[in-house]
């Protein structure tokens, strides 16, 4: 697992309850039941916490963890 | 610290009699009250009948400020209002006519959802100022006359309403004076809650596109400005009064959506007791929301006197903003509830 990954996890896990177990690269904000408000919430604890400035649109329900550290790479973000 | 100041001496508010629950829009619309109260925390709201304008509205939660503040007399009326009865003239002569307060001063101020702080500042400065002696400050929207009737996301948030507060010359030093106020805004970013036509930009340029009158939001983003906009405001009106954040006893925030005010409190590290919320009984009553939950929280305790508050704001424009004070002893009728 990245460690922006391992970050992820940790912000999912304790802003907004997702199940550590359950996260992994392929799997959809959608399929880990977060609803588009859980969205906005989380792109601004993302922002907050890692420094980045990620858009309002850019996590969406059918965007993947492996996308999201992707995304936050590409922003010269390094754990 | 003393000098002349407006002190909070009322408070009402009022709502119309047509009650439409979450279950009342998903029988006409594609929603259900498990996807309403989920993501806005909103189970009701209630709405004009035909006939009732935001002027009435406005009269009916001025009566009740007036009679909670034991006046029949002030000398400057402020309506705060995205929904007036007419483009042109303001709403707030009639109003005070139908109060019968007489030929008072008296405006509107547009500041969609932070429209309440505005109008309280305005108010408030004015009488600091000696322009007045005494204030009445009136929230007052009728939302449910500019949202698309199919829209479902816009119809389950909005509900209409209005609340007020009288105001009165005293000193700063004063339970109930209004101790600051912040106020900002952005119009770079005015299209994402808008009514884009009716107004003279499209008149000018001979357009009117079908469903143009209707009220739009950018749910989104909007979510996100609103929690930054009123944490920050929050933040810097509390900095400026010496107020540790910790020493706020409640915050009633700009009641839009229970998961803002959620994140609000987060932010500004107050616990769920100190965020006052009523939206889920009223909807988002955009400038009524923050007197209608004073009004609520005084009536139901959660609110009480020696309490320091701060109000915050956020809405289009976009706009934002803040007041602090603490809270005097005020006797309050509740909200009528239409059940």
């Amino acid at each position: 697992m990245s460690a922006i990954q391992t970050q992820l996890t940790t912000l999912l896990v304790t802003h907004l309850g997702v199940p550590a177990e359950r996260i992994e690269p392929e799997i959809t904000y959608q399929d880990l039941g977060l609803d588009s408000l859980a969205l906005i919430e989380f792109t601004m604890i993302v922002n907050r916490e890692l420094g980045t400035e990620v858009g309002d649109d850019q996590l969406l329900a059918e965007t993947t963890i492996g996308e999201t550290v992707e995304l936050i790479e590409s922003q010269g973000v390094r754990a | 610290m003393t000098g002349r100041a407006a002190v909070l001496t009322g408070l009402g508010g009022w709502l119309p009699p047509v009650r439409v629950t979450n279950d009342d829009l998903a029988r006409r619309l594609d929603t259900s009250d498990e996807w309403i109260t989920t993501r806005t925390g909103i189970r009701q709201r209630f709405v004009v009948p035909p006939g009732l304008s935001t002027s009435g509205v406005a009269v009916e939660a001025g009566a009740r400020a007036l009679a909670s503040a034991g006046t029949e007399r002030v000398d400057l009326l402020v309506l705060a209002t995205s929904t007036p009865d007419h483009p042109c003239p303001a709403t707030a002569p009639e109003v005070a006519g139908r109060l019968g307060l007489g030929e008072i001063a008296a405006f509107d101020v547009a500041a969609v959802c932070t429209g309440f702080v505005y109008a309280l500042a305005t108010a408030s400065s004015m009488i600091t100022a000696g322009v007045a002696d005494s204030a009445l400050v009136i929230g007052a929207d009728t939302f449910s006359t500019i949202l698309d009737p199919g829209d479902r996301t816009t119809r389950a948030i909005f509900g209409d309403g209005a609340g007020a507060v009288v105001l009165r010359a005293g000193d700063r030093g004063e339970r109930g004076a209004l101790l600051g106020f912040d106020l900002a805004s952005d119009g770079s970013q005015a299209e994402l809650i808008t009514v884009p036509g009716g107004g003279s930009e499209h008149r000018s340029q001979g357009l009117a596109d079908p469903g143009d009158e209707f009220f739009t939001m950018q749910g989104r983003s909007v979510f996100r400005h609103a929690v930054t906009r009123m944490s920050e405001s929050s933040r810097r009106l509390a900095k400026d009064l010496d107020w540790p954040l910790e020493s706020v006893d409640r915050l009633v925030a700009h009641q839009a959506n229970i998961r803002i005010l959620t994140a609000v409190g987060a932010d500004l590290g107050l616990p769920e007791e100190k965020v006052v919320a009523n939206l889920d009984r009223v909807g988002n009553t955009v400038a009524a929301s923050i007197p209608l939950a004073l009004t609520d929280g005084v009536h139901d305790g959660s609110l009480a006197a020696g309490h320091r508050v701060l109000l915050c704001g956020f809405g289009g424009g976009l706009t934002w903003g803040a007041a602090a004070l603490e809270l005097p002893h005020l006797s309050v009728e509740p909200l009528p509830t239409h059940a």
